[in-house]
């Protein structure tokens, strides 16, 4: 957060604005390591008791917070059609400023949408960031409804979710309806560790295999097309929980058509090695959770893909791992991971841009002696230039 | 000059009397001497020819004698009057009173058509319209030109427009005509013509004449000829008696 | 080719034996030129400080949604979210004035340009910039400080160099009716929004809001509609919003002042007018004088083709050299014009701050060429003239004359066929202030056309009479302004029109001003007035703050007030002004002057829903007692309505002004809070001293404007004379140049005349004889005009007053002819003129009788 100011030198790529701004909220929103103590926040600290549906709602005290949704979906026509929309929201301030003007705000709010369409080996993306003021964006606490100019997601009274957005001129119409409990993360349950100091953790739920339903544009403008599938349902908050020498991560969920959920993930450190905190989560179709550490699972990358549109660090095309081979010795689980679309890059425009590579894949393998399959998103952060540069 | 002024009586009082005329034109640098000691006496009824070449400073001395300009050295006295003395009003006064100017090219008023060229002196000196128009009337009809006295000059000829001025030069029945080159822009004839007539109409009022001139013909109106070379008078003789009655000057 | 050249070079040779002709010509350009030049700088730099800064901002925008009052800010999710939108952004906007410069915790009084605020929403404003916001407004590691610190502010460093202020300061800012704190986040250079928002600072929206007291509310939303769409965006409106493209609102803001452009810009043509009338006299005496020289060109087998081309080439050549001169004169001008530009714009409008843009380079030559257009056009008669000289060695200027009096039939008949399009204009039934200006000008083409004629015709009467009563001095110049007719009509005609102008402009400015102030006598009844200390410099954000309008309303010694709130609603392609009143004592209803509807009838209708509207409104759209008025607001269809009652007079706003009831006013624009506070004190209560404990106890808490009625009453007419302070200037600057040219003409006259004045001296003119020649010769140039200008001088104010104000306005005046202002004027033209004969008199005086004689 602290750009090293020297009077008089250029800080063209620091000034791009629309870019920084962008950054800035990423920063918010937790992705960011470089973030001070936030004094006046919340910290994710010790686990808390959830209460759903009521703690689907929004959680102000701590500075960033995300409804994360991916899904699988299919046409009636069988044609596989993968989606991302997330809804960040990063606190400016712990409560709302006393002001005059309502427009003066306490969170922004930044939605993220992504399209693959596996059929046409199509990928396409959209963002958009607004301040959590008036009719304009923001989420309820104690109820699940989080809005962004029309992109919406809101518990409806039956208990399902519905859920509005688009991605470049592409409407998406979705009912969910969760099929079972919420999923904690963490040691202890609902509490995810990402460093060694207390508070770098966040308050990490899940509500895997959401039956999802409604309709799609698969064109901008297009006819509205008839949709099935399951959602992965994300939601993560605390205060500046990430740590100093952490640079991008790996993250994995898949819904496995055995009936088991799986989530691990790895921060990726500057040193090149693995957060020992990282962690991952099962969970069976009987219902058993299971508690992945760091060294309860392994990923192995198999193969690479070269992006025709960023660049890392050094100003090469920024190569992301593009096949996964995941293991979990203890349970006998091992999954070969294979994105359906390999460009599902979302990039926004300029050098400080944050860039990441968020996509619907395939899981294949054995659980035990199970043959399974499924679908799963992955998500890749800090291969095209560490994100934070120039914030 | 042992010829000088054969006419001066002892009785006769000069009318105009000029002692040691200096007066030169233009910068230190670029000095033109227009008269150089000029002393000249001129008797009431006299008329003289002054000839001499151009430049030598016939015009200079009709204007000293007119109260047009100013000697550097010298002084002009007419009739018992210093010219020196006189302010502008008294010069002007001066002039249109004592003094009748026929100029070589004319000057005539073109705004003003003959009668009311003629009559534009006595109206300067302050006569009433009609008086004036009067007596110019009076004037053209003596020069010639009565059918004319409504035209304006730029309708006359060169000849008659000098007559014109000729009738100009006397409205006011001044003692003293002066007249620079009269003939100068008129042809040989013409000039002939304007010399005669100026010769009798100064004769028939006893007024004096003083007449820068090129032409021959003028000596034959004149009483005395004066040359005047470099500034100076070089030769001043008489030429016929004076045929008009001489009044006493009082 | 060559020969055109050669004979031009004798042509040019020829005058550099007389000067005066050619100095005369280049001189009459350059006045003409550099009055042109100065207006329409001065002019389109007042435009375009309007215009510019609207395009600067709204930049990318291909609509916006406006709404009176403002939109709501709600409002802007949904306008965002419609189909077809592309993009969208919040605005606010408005203007604060500097106070003081808190550094370092020491405040310091400072003074600055007026501060354009403009409440952005750092998220939106991206795609609106100019360069798509690739240049930062906010530098992105300040972005939450921007957003989270009430008063956070980024300037532009042109204004805060201008300020005294840096980065870290705070800024203590005058809107709104109250002091405001801004501090300074950063400086930005202007790269991203340009040069026509160097005094434009961005503020977050919420600042903004704060700022400007319009919590709830958005001066606008702009959006970047698809094509196509704009009609399925239009039916999603609430009522009261209105979509347009940002070119209808800079439309609409430059037809405020396009009357005021217009009348400027016909003044600048005056001045043209004046040049070319001299230009034309210069090209005829010059052709006239050297008659004799043409002569011998045509002897020397010159064709006339050539000489056509040789005469009118110099012409052209001096109409270049004085275009170049008046340019250059017109640039520094335009510097004096537009401070008194800019004071009326503000006054009338709303404020502007503009400084003259240099003259484009093409533009300096477009204005050259026009000039050496018009130098040939004045010049082509005279040259054809010219190229008519008769082949022979002596020629007589006489001769020119005479060719120019055989015109004058002509001259005349183009008079008359001015006068008949001045009746024809003035008649006809065209909209708008075409006619007026056709008229005027026609009348004035008249004036120029009938001069040399009319002096023609008179001035041998004049000689005839005077010379019949021995007046012998005007006999003669009489004569002297005969013979020269080709160059003292034209002068004369040059000085006729402009003072013509002057008398009209002059009775027209008078007869409003009486009106004006008869009026004021019934409209302004209020015994304290209270409004925005800068009510015109911010126009749209300008308030009285709820807080002091409870103090006085609760003050001792004021009996009631009434509140005012106003709106600019477009209306007809234009800007109206609504404003909503509660008319709670006698006196507050005695102040309308109605010419149709009965006072207390209309007014009740007013308060109750209805409107009353006032003359100018009336008068531009036609509108009746009742009809109905319909502007965009809450009404249904997003349409408020009002029934008109009545029609009052009023000369506070030329675009117009309607008034209604403040519940009705409320309800169809919602309320954008007190503008104007008007107070009735208690009977027998000291208005001044009530007026001065107000201020008091406003002091420090709000920057309010506390008058007592005489104050107002004085600002208003303050107001009225500022208006006409420009046209008086410019009529000064076309009066002097024609006094300048018949000074010149005179001049030359005089002192080509040196013969025969030494020649009336010779026959025994005294020089106070000459000076009353040349008095009574400046003074017959000065009279004919004068009687000229009377007449026509009174025409040009009836024009003025009943067929360009009227119309283009909509104010009806009664004609009062004010005979001392009028007598003063042609006394001064007198005087010039007469002061123009003293140095030909001091030259004759030293000039030697003898030497000028000599000389031929």
């Amino acid at each position: 957060m602290k750009p090293q100011r020297s009077p008089g030198t250029q800080r063209t790529t620091q000034y791009i604005f629309y870019e920084a701004v962008l950054c800035f909220l990423c920063a918010l929103c937790g992705l960011s390591v470089r973030s001070e103590e936030p004094k006046d926040f919340a910290r994710a600290i010790e686990p808390r008791v959830f209460k759903f549906p009521e703690d689907f709602g929004a959680h102000p005290a701590y500075k960033t917070e995300w409804w994360y949704l991916t899904g699988a979906l299919k046409t009636e026509a069988g044609e596989e059609l993968g989606y991302q929309a997330t809804w960040f929201r990063a606190g400016l301030l712990p409560e709302k400023p006393a002001r005059e003007s309502n427009l003066a705000p306490r969170d922004l709010y930044l939605f993220h949408g992504g399209f693959s369409d596996v059929a046409k080996q199509s990928f396409a993306h959209d963002h958009l960031a607004c301040r959590g003021v008036s009719t304009w964006a923001g989420a309820d606490e104690q109820r699940l409804n989080v809005f962004l100019l029309g992109r919406t997601l809101t518990r409806e009274k039956d208990g399902a979710w519905r859920m509005k957005f688009e991605v470049k001129g592409r409407a998406f119409d979705l009912t969910l309806v969760a099929e079972r409990e919420p999923l904690l993360h963490g040691e202890a349950p609902g509490l995810s560790r990402k460093g060694s100091e207390p508070g770098q953790a966040s308050y990490y739920v899940s509500v895997p295999r959401l039956k999802t339903s409604g309709t799609v544009q698969r064109e901008p403008g297009g006819p509205a097309v008839k949709v099935s599938g399951l959602t992965w349902f994300d939601q993560e908050f605390g205060s500046g929980q990430l740590a100093q020498d952490q640079v991008g991560w790996d993250w994995f969920s898949a819904q496995l058509d055995d009936g088991t959920d799986l989530m691990l993930y790895h921060l990726r450190k500057e040193d090149g090695g693995i957060e020992p905190q990282s962690s991952g989560t099962l969970r069976f179709a009987d219902g058993r959770r299971a508690h992945l550490k760091r060294d309860a699972y392994a990923i192995e990358i198999l193969d690479h893909w070269t992006s025709p549109s960023t660049k890392d660090e050094k100003g090469a095309p920024a190569k992301y791992p593009a096949k996964w081979k995941l293991t979990v010795p203890g349970e006998k689980i091992e999954l070969e991971v294979t994105p359906l679309l390999p460009d599902q890059e979302l990039v926004t425009p300029g050098t400080s841009g944050v860039n990441y590579w968020e996509g619907l894949c395939k899981f294949e393998g054995r659980v035990g002696e199970k043959k399974v399959s499924g679908r799963g998103y992955v998500e890749l952060v800090g291969y095209a230039g560490r994100f934070l540069k120039g914030i | 000059m042992s010829e000088t002024a054969p006419a001066a009586s002892p009785s006769a009082v000069p009318l105009i009397r000029c002692r040691g005329l200096e007066r030169a034109y233009g910068t230190a640098s670029a000095r033109t001497v227009a008269l150089a000691g000029v002393d000249l006496d001129v008797v009431k009824g006299e008329r003289i020819a002054m000839v001499g070449p151009s430049g030598s400073g016939k015009s200079t001395l009709l204007h000293l004698i007119g109260a047009m300009d100013a000697p550097d050295k010298g002084g002009v006295v007419v009739a018992g009057r210093d010219l020196a003395r006189f302010d502008d009003a008294a010069a002007a006064r001066f002039r249109r009173e004592e003094i009748g100017f026929v100029f070589q090219f004319f000057n005539l008023v073109p705004t003003l058509s003959s009668l009311d060229n003629v009559a534009l002196p006595a109206r300067l000196a302050g006569k009433g319209a009609s008086e004036a128009q009067a007596a110019a009337q009076k004037l053209l009809d003596r020069v010639g030109l009565g059918n004319r006295a409504a035209d304006f000059p730029d309708a006359l000829s060169g000849g008659q427009q000098q007559r014109v001025a000729v009738a100009r030069a006397l409205v006011n029945e001044p003692q003293i005509v002066l007249a620079d080159e009269p003939t100068g822009a008129l042809d040989r004839r013409t000039g002939e013509e304007i010399l005669a007539l100026l010769g009798e109409v100064v004769r028939e009022r006893g007024a004096t004449l003083l007449m820068a001139t090129h032409s021959d013909a003028a000596v034959s109106i004149a009483t005395r000829l004066l040359s005047v070379e470099d500034g100076r008078i070089t030769e001043d003789r008489a030429l016929t008696p004076i045929t008009a009655p001489i009044k006493e000057h009082a | 080719m060559n020969a055109a050249r050669a004979i031009l070079g004798v042509l040019l040779g020829d005058l550099r034996r007389s000067p005066g002709a050619a100095l005369g010509t280049v001189a009459a350009m350059a006045a003409g030129v550099s009055v042109f030049v100065a207006i329409h700088l001065a002019g389109s730099a007042a435009r375009s400080s309007f215009v510019s800064a609207v395009e600067a901002v709204a930049g990318h925008a291909t609509h916006e949604v406006e709404a009176p009052g403002g939109v709501p800010e709600e409002r802007f999710a949904d306008l965002a979210t419609l189909p077809g939108i592309e993009a969208a952004q919040p605005l606010i906007e408005g203007r604060a004035v500097l106070q003081a410069v808190v550094h370092a915790g020491q405040s310091t009084a400072a003074h600055a340009p007026p501060l354009r605020v403009l409440g952005i929403d750092p998220f939106f404003v991206g795609r609106f910039l100019n360069d798509g916001g690739r240049t930062p407004l906010v530098p992105g590691d300040a972005v939450a400080r921007f957003l989270t610190e009430p008063g956070a502010v980024v300037l532009p460093k042109a204004w805060a160099d201008t300020a005294g202020a840096r980065e870290g300061d705070t800024l203590v800012v005058a809107a709104a009716g109250r002091p405001f704190k801004l501090r300074i986040m950063s400086v930005y250079e202007m790269q991203a929004l340009g040069e026509a928002t160097r005094d434009t600072a961005v503020a977050d929206l919420a600042t903004a809001q704060e700022l400007f007291d319009l919590s709830g509310r958005l001066t606008r939303v702009d959006l970047i509609v698809q094509e196509g769409r704009e009609d399925s965006v239009r039916t999603a409106l609430a009522p009261g919003e209105r979509l347009e493209r940002p070119a209808q609102r800079g439309d609409r803001v430059a037809k405020m002042i396009e009357a005021f452009r217009l009348n400027l810009l016909a003044l600048g043509m005056l001045a043209m007018v004046v040049g070319a009338l001299l230009i034309y006299n210069a090209a005829q005496f010059s052709v006239v004088r050297r008659t004799g020289l043409l002569g011998q060109l045509r002897c020397l087998g010159v064709t006339r083709p050539m000489l056509l081309g040789a005469v009118l080439g110099e012409i052209v050549l001096f109409g270049v050299v004085g275009g170049v001169l008046g340019l250059c004169a017109g640039v520094a001008l335009a510097q004096v014009l537009i401070k008194p530009i800019a004071q009326t714009v503000t006054d009338l409008y709303r404020f502007v701050r503009v400084d003259v843009a240099p003259l484009e380079p093409l533009e300096g030559v477009l204005v050259v060429l026009a000039a050496a257009a018009v130098a040939g056009a004045a010049g082509f008669f005279p040259a054809l003239d010219a190229a008519r000289t008769q082949p022979k060695m002596v020629g007589l200027r006489s001769h020119g004359e005479a060719v120019f009096k055989s015109r004058l039939p002509r001259l005349v008949l183009l008079g008359v066929v001015w006068i008949a399009l001045a009746l024809a204009a003035s008649a006809a039934p065209v909209e708008g202030r075409w006619p007026g200006f056709v008229a005027s000008f026609a009348l004035l083409g008249a004036g120029a056309a009938l001069m040399p004629a009319a002096m023609a015709l008179l001035l041998p009467v004049v000689q005839r009479q005077s010379e019949r009563r021995g007046l012998l001095a005007l006999a003669l110049s009489s004569g002297a302004l005969h013979r020269s007719l080709t160059r003292t009509g034209g002068a004369a005609a040059a000085l006729g029109v402009a003072l013509a102008m002057t008398i009209g402009v002059i009775v027209m400015v008078h007869s409003f001003e009486r009106e004006v102030r008869n009026w004021i006598q019934t409209a302004i009844r209020a015994d304290v007035f209270i409004g925005d200390a800068y009510e015109y410099t911010s126009r749209e954000n300008a308030r009285v703050p709820a807080e002091a309008v409870e103090i006085a309303r609760n003050a001792p010694g004021i009996r009631a007030i009434d509140t005012l709130r106003a709106v600019e609603v477009p209306y007809g392609g234009r800007s109206i002004r609504f404003t909503g009143v509660e008319l709670p004592t006698l006196e507050s209803r005695a102040r309308f002057d109605f010419l149709v509807g009965r006072a207390d009838e209309a007014l009740d209708a007013a308060l109750k829903g209805g409107a009353i509207i006032s003359e100018p409104l009336a008068n531009n759209y036609g509108l009746k007692v009742g009809d109905t008025l319909e502007v965009p607001g809450r009404g249904s269809g997003g349409v408020a309505r009002f029934k008109i009652a009545g029609i009052f007079r009023d000369f506070t706003y030329d675009r117009g002004y309607a008034l209604t009831g403040k519940d009705a006013f409320i309800a169809a624009f919602g309320d954008p809070g007190v503008t104007n506070v008007a107070a009735y004190v208690e009977p027998g209560a000291d208005r001044e001293q009530i007026a001065e404990s107000l201020r008091k106890t406003f002091e420090g808490r709000f920057l309010l404007n506390v008058r007592s009625n005489a104050e107002l009453r004085a600002g208003i007419i303050d107001v009225f004379e500022h208006t006409f302070a420009v046209t008086y200037l410019l009529q000064v600057i076309a009066t002097v140049m024609a006094l300048c040219g018949a000074a010149i003409t005179l001049f030359g006259l005089f002192l080509e005349r040196a013969r025969e004045i030494a020649t009336l001296r010779a026959l025994g003119a005294t020089i106070a004889g000459v000076g009353r020649l040349f008095a009574a010769e400046s003074l017959l140039m000065a009279c004919f005009p004068i009687l000229l200008a009377l007449p026509l001088g009174a025409l040009l104010a009836w024009v003025l007053i009943h067929v360009v104000n009227l119309r283009s306005f909509g104010w009806s005046i009664g004609y009062d002819w004010p005979w001392g202002q009028v007598l003063a004027t042609c006394a001064l033209a007198a005087c010039a003129s007469l002061l123009a004969t003293l140095v030909p008199l001091a030259l004759a005086k030293r000039q030697s009788i003898s030497a000028a004689l000599r000389e031929e």
